[in-house]
């Protein structure tokens, strides 16, 4: 029994090491990369160790490898946006209302969304000052106003 | 930039070294608390909502955001407030309620530390390495920016003077009483902060004739100003501020990024008493930073009309403080450009050494020997590492200070990692099949999408596109680590148990389970 224990401790033991050599693998290979990175986006480096490989060079590359592909994709986005321009009244109220529906929403969501006993949990007392749902509203409604004063 | 602001008045330099002794006394006090590393790091897990919520406010604002904000505000105008509005409040609601439970219930010291136990020891070190490198680079420029660009440049004062009188003051607090002397000088540093912004508030208002009046004249200048009282920019606006990459950029995805996955944020979350001191702190925080453009950014538009024709929006603050403040008043101004200074560096320093001390070295050193480090021997390399990265970062500020490309780098790497880290933390989360090589990957080729898009031309309107890469970075991510971690094994159950949305929601075991890993 003593000797099939010792057998899987040290079998454990080899697993773990595995493991170990695993992710210290991963990270060299990101220490790497890092370097790499490094390398490219601090010119004196890159001068200092690569002569003919510049920054402008490999920024370069990347612009024209990726544009053809990244454009088709984000300038009908681009476009449609900038479009809104085009809607004077439209273009301060749609944004104004984004931003206060994100400000309304993350209210719903603390108040509907969230079982009220995890919201405030280890609260000191049950009283309505120490319900961080409250805490939430009153926090937020001074930016809905301010918003919705920013639109006119 | 001028030296606008010269000599100080006695009663400035006795309210000047009044606050200095203070503020030390008070740090050094805590000292006697300090046992172990718990004490050192979680402030022994003792911290109120009300410390927490102002040491996050405070740690967050340095004294640059004064001079750069205004800065700001006069010459783009109003948008810039949404760093400190739609850039803050949502982000520390989600922060409270879907980030810090976790965090808070897990017991970790760090988030590097929540998530190599959410995923794996490789994710941990990568987000370890990353922002211990940056809030190192961090510490060093700080003291350089605010030491030469501010304190020197504009009110006199010798820059290697303010930067070893910050080492000193800020190290030896940092270094005896651990987080809970950060957490408490940063109490008092957040009340004089706010009663020198609030003055000059009121100061500079009173001088414009009021808000409308401000406003009206204003926007009578030109039509350069008419987008100056715009608070959300068009999508194809010139200026840096559009309303697309604030909402999704910065109101979705950065806000959320900072304020949940920097340390400096939320370590003090980490030191509450109780998961509600927790969260609360966090709300608090949040309330008390919607006051911030209040001292920063309307003072920026009042000096439109006092200062007019600056030669750049940096020195409305210091001109207004010229103009505005009497002695007295002038010096605690001063005193709050060093409380937001001081703050800065002390929260920089201890998170940074949290980080370096529990997930890089303790980490490492356990590879090594094979065996967990002892807790004494954590808090004797907390402070050493406390010693020593002060007084590197003193002696390296000149350096760092003037090596502008490092500065670049570090600023763009961070912002390479922000969309790319939200993604893994969320999904790390809300998702229990979320796994560690689907992180590992979201992560790693989120950061190359990233550099592809700071790299591919006309693909954004804005010339400093970073607030679209963000967002689109952590689209892409998210998109990877779901692909990824559908085709990989799932995570066992008991690696993620507590850990994720549900099971804390709903299961009763997890609960149980980590109340027993919190000794709750």
């Amino acid at each position: 029994m003593s000797s099939e224990h010792s057998d899987f401790e040290s079998r454990l033991a080899r697993l773990e090491r595995l493991q170990n050599t695993v992710v210290a693998i991963q990270v060299i290979s990101l220490f790497l990369a890092g370097m790499i990175v490094l390398v490219l986006f601090v010119p004196e480096l890159s001068t200092a160790l690569r002569a003919g490989l510049s920054p402008d060079r490999v920024s370069s590359a990347i612009n024209e490898a990726f544009g053809p592909l990244l454009r088709p994709i984000f300038k009908p986005i681009d476009t449609f946006l900038s479009g809104l321009s085009a809607f004077p009244r439209a273009s301060r109220i749609v944004p104004s209302l984004v931003a206060i529906g994100y400000f309304v929403g993350t209210m719903v969501w603390v108040f509907v969304g969230l079982k009220k006993q995890f919201v405030n949990l280890d609260a000191p007392s049950q009283r309505i000052w120490h319900d961080l749902r409250f805490w939430t509203i009153v926090s937020m409604l001074p930016h809905v106003v301010v918003y919705l004063y920013f639109i006119g | 930039m001028d030296q606008v602001t010269t000599g100080l008045h006695p009663i400035d330099l006795i309210t000047i070294t009044t606050y200095m002794v203070g503020v030390f006394i008070l740090g050094t006090f805590y000292g006697k608390y300090v046992n172990n590393s718990k004490d050192f790091f979680l402030a022994s897990r003792t911290l109120p909502f009300w410390a927490i919520g102002m040491s996050i406010v405070v740690s967050d604002i340095g004294a640059m955001d004064f001079v750069a904000v205004a800065g700001s505000a006069y010459t783009h105008g109003i948008a810039v407030a949404n760093f400190d509005w739609i850039g803050s409040m949502p982000a520390m609601v989600f922060a409270a309620f879907l980030f810090i439970p976790y965090f808070w219930r897990s017991g970790v010291y760090s988030v590097p530390e929540f998530l190599g136990r959410r995923y794996n020891t490789a994710v941990q070190m990568l987000h370890a390495f990353i922002w211990g490198v940056f809030l190192l680079t961090m510490l060093a420029l700080m003291l350089w920016v605010t030491g030469n660009n501010i304190l020197n440049t504009i009110l006199g004062w010798n820059t290697q003077t303010v930067i070893w009188m910050t080492v000193f003051v800020c190290g030896v607090y940092t270094f005896s009483g651990g987080l809970s002397a950060v957490v408490m000088t940063d109490v008092v540093q957040l009340i004089v902060m706010f009663v020198g912004g609030l003055a000059l508030l009121f100061l500079s208002m009173w001088e414009v004739g009021g808000w409308f009046e401000m406003k009206q004249k204003i926007l009578a200048l030109g039509p350069e100003y008419q987008e100056h009282f715009r608070i959300l920019l068009p999508h194809d606006t010139p200026k840096p501020y559009p309303w697309t990459g604030i909402v999704f950029g910065l109101g979705f995805v950065l806000a959320v990024a900072y304020m949940s996955g920097n340390q400096v944020i939320v370590q003090r979350t980490f030191g509450a008493r109780s998961e509600w001191d927790a969260k609360g702190g966090m709300l608090f925080g949040g309330f008390l930073k919607s006051f911030i453009p209040l001292m920063v950014a309307i003072p920026g538009l009042c000096a439109i009309l006092i200062v007019p024709g600056l030669e750049t929006g940096d020195l409305a603050v210091p001109n207004m403080i010229k103009i505005l403040m009497p002695p007295g008043l002038r010096g605690l101004m001063f005193i709050a450009l060093f409380a937001a200074l001081m703050s800065s560096v002390d929260s920089t320093l201890n998170s940074a050494t949290t980080i370096w001390t529990t997930d890089l070295y303790g980490k490492v050193l356990g590879w090594i020997t094979g065996k967990p480090i002892s807790d004494r021997h954590i808090l004797v390399m907390g402070r050493l590492f406390t010693a020593v990265f002060i007084i590197t970062g003193g002696i390296l500020a000149p350096v760092v200070g003037k090596a502008e490309s490092l500065y670049v780098f570090i600023q763009s790497a961070l912002s390479m990692f922000q969309g790319p880290t939200l993604a893994i933390l969320l999904l790390g989360v809300i998702w229990r099949r979320a796994t560690g090589w689907g992180a590992f990957a979201g992560l790693s080729l989120g950061v190359v999408f990233t550099t592809v898009l700071n790299n591919v031309e006309n693909l954004f309107p804005s010339d400093d596109p970073f607030l679209f890469v963000a967002w689109w970075s952590f689209v892409f991510s998210c998109i990877v680590t779901i692909v990824i971690s559908l085709l990989t094994q799932p995570e066992p159950e008991e690696k993620i148990r507590g850990l994720v949305w549900g099971q804390v929601m709903q299961d009763e075991t997890a609960q149980h389970v980590l109340r027993e890993r919190t000794g709750s």
